[in-house]
């Protein structure tokens, strides 16, 4: 059964080091080491804007709303012409589309004034643009002419839809703080030494704050029957990269037990 | 042709909260429906709190993982199926104890006040 021995020694001020430590007992086959450096830092907030998901029921919120359908039904036996078709489009039907997606987008995560001003910029949004849009992009005038009550509602929805997700990286947006991970650098040389004359490493550069990965695949494969009482003896080199900063390093040693 | 497999694999949960800058200590036990505990990994919800965190694992008194070891090294990345990942280790479960000591070390690193651990032990059952 493979068990591990964990040695850690830190290095203070870019310190070098030179020190022994005996292995246990019941380590008489070392099969494999493993290093890793560490430099404690203060890490730094900072703000970024992190993407929030579109909402998926949108347009059902939309058309369960039985005043809207009403409009829509409405719309359609009264509008002959594009000016006053528009008018109507604005004064009516535009609020209720407004006022059905600012309160029925809400996120969780974000708190009350965040969902207000995420509120406000929806309803700033379809205020300014979306007019515009459904009348000349869309064409909402003339297609609607030979349209139905179902098609009408249908062709309004999804141009809602469309406008929406056109735009959603600019409404669905909320800042978020996440912290500086500390820099990975070359932090110095380290060589170890069984019993002080047979090299496990020999001038192996430790790279500090490296993202570590799984032990099977940190693990240096070796191959190195030991006495009772063997000792190992750490050598490292710093090549004074680490400021103030206490640099821990971490030796693992695999070794096999006869159990 | 292969030989068939009839051990089957479980999986045992363990799940603490650990604060910024604190040690928790779990003492438990394996479940007595599993009859060895094969290997063991790991996953914090927030991975940014893997630098620096260190634990301490027994099962059946056994030290399997001494002390000062780096959680990163037995934490599973998203790159690694769980076969790979699981840190290999072969003890008697049947309500043998669990000990596990956590130690925390993010006082400047992860970004909430506290998160979730939750580690995983891959257990074999004998069909009877």
């Amino acid at each position: 059964m493979k068990r591990y021995f964990v040695i850690t020694h830190q290095s203070e001020g870019n310190g070098h080091l030179n020190v022994q430590d005996l292995l246990p007992a019941s380590c008489k086959l070392i099969t494999g080491i493993a290093v890793n450096a560490i430099a404690k830092q203060d890490a730094m907030v900072e703000d970024v804007l992190g993407e929030l998901s579109f909402p998926q029921a949108l347009i059902t919120d939309l058309l369960l709303d039985d005043k809207i359908a009403d409009l829509f039904y409405s719309y359609l036996r009264t509008r002959t012409n594009q000016i006053d078709s528009r008018s109507f489009f604005e004064s009516n039907i535009l609020p209720e589309i407004v006022k059905v997606l600012s309160n029925n987008i809400v996120f969780p995560c974000l708190n009350t004034q965040q969902q207000q001003a995420l509120n406000d910029s929806i309803i700033k949004l379809f205020n300014e643009q979306f007019t515009d849009y459904i009348y000349n992009e869309a064409g909402l005038f003339d297609k609607a002419q030979g349209m139905n009550d179902l098609d009408f509602t249908d062709f309004i929805a999804q141009q809602t839809l469309i406008f929406f997700y056109s735009h959603r990286k600019e409404i669905f947006k909320r800042t978020i703080q996440v912290y500086n991970q500390p820099q990975s650098y070359e932090c110095g040389n380290i060589s170890l030494l069984v019993n002080g004359n047979s090299f496990l490493l020999r001038d192996h550069m430790v790279t500090a704050n490296r993202k570590v990965r799984h032990m099977s695949k940190e693990v240096i494969p070796f191959h190195e029957p030991l006495d009772v009482n063997s000792n190992v003896h750490t050598i490292f080199k710093s090549n004074k990269n680490s400021d103030t900063h206490l640099l821990t390093i971490r030796i693992y040693i695999q070794y096999e037990t006869s159990k | 042709m292969e030989e068939q497999n009839t051990t089957i694999k479980k999986l045992q949960v363990v799940k603490f909260e650990v604060k910024k800058g604190d040690t928790f200590e779990f003492n438990g036990n394996t479940k007595t429906e599993h009859d060895r505990i094969k290997g063991i990994f790991l996953r914090l919800s927030n991975q940014q709190a893997l630098q620096g965190a260190t634990l301490r694992v027994w099962i059946d008194d056994t030290e399997i993982i001494p002390d000062d070891t780096e959680v990163a090294l037995l934490h599973h990345s998203d790159d690694m199926s769980i076969k790979d990942v699981a840190f290999p280790v072969n003890e008697k479960a049947k309500n043998s104890p669990i000990r596990i000591i956590y130690k925390d070390n993010s006082e400047n690193l992860a970004v909430a006040d506290s998160y979730d651990v939750r580690v995983y032990l891959l257990a074999d059952v004998e069909p009877k």
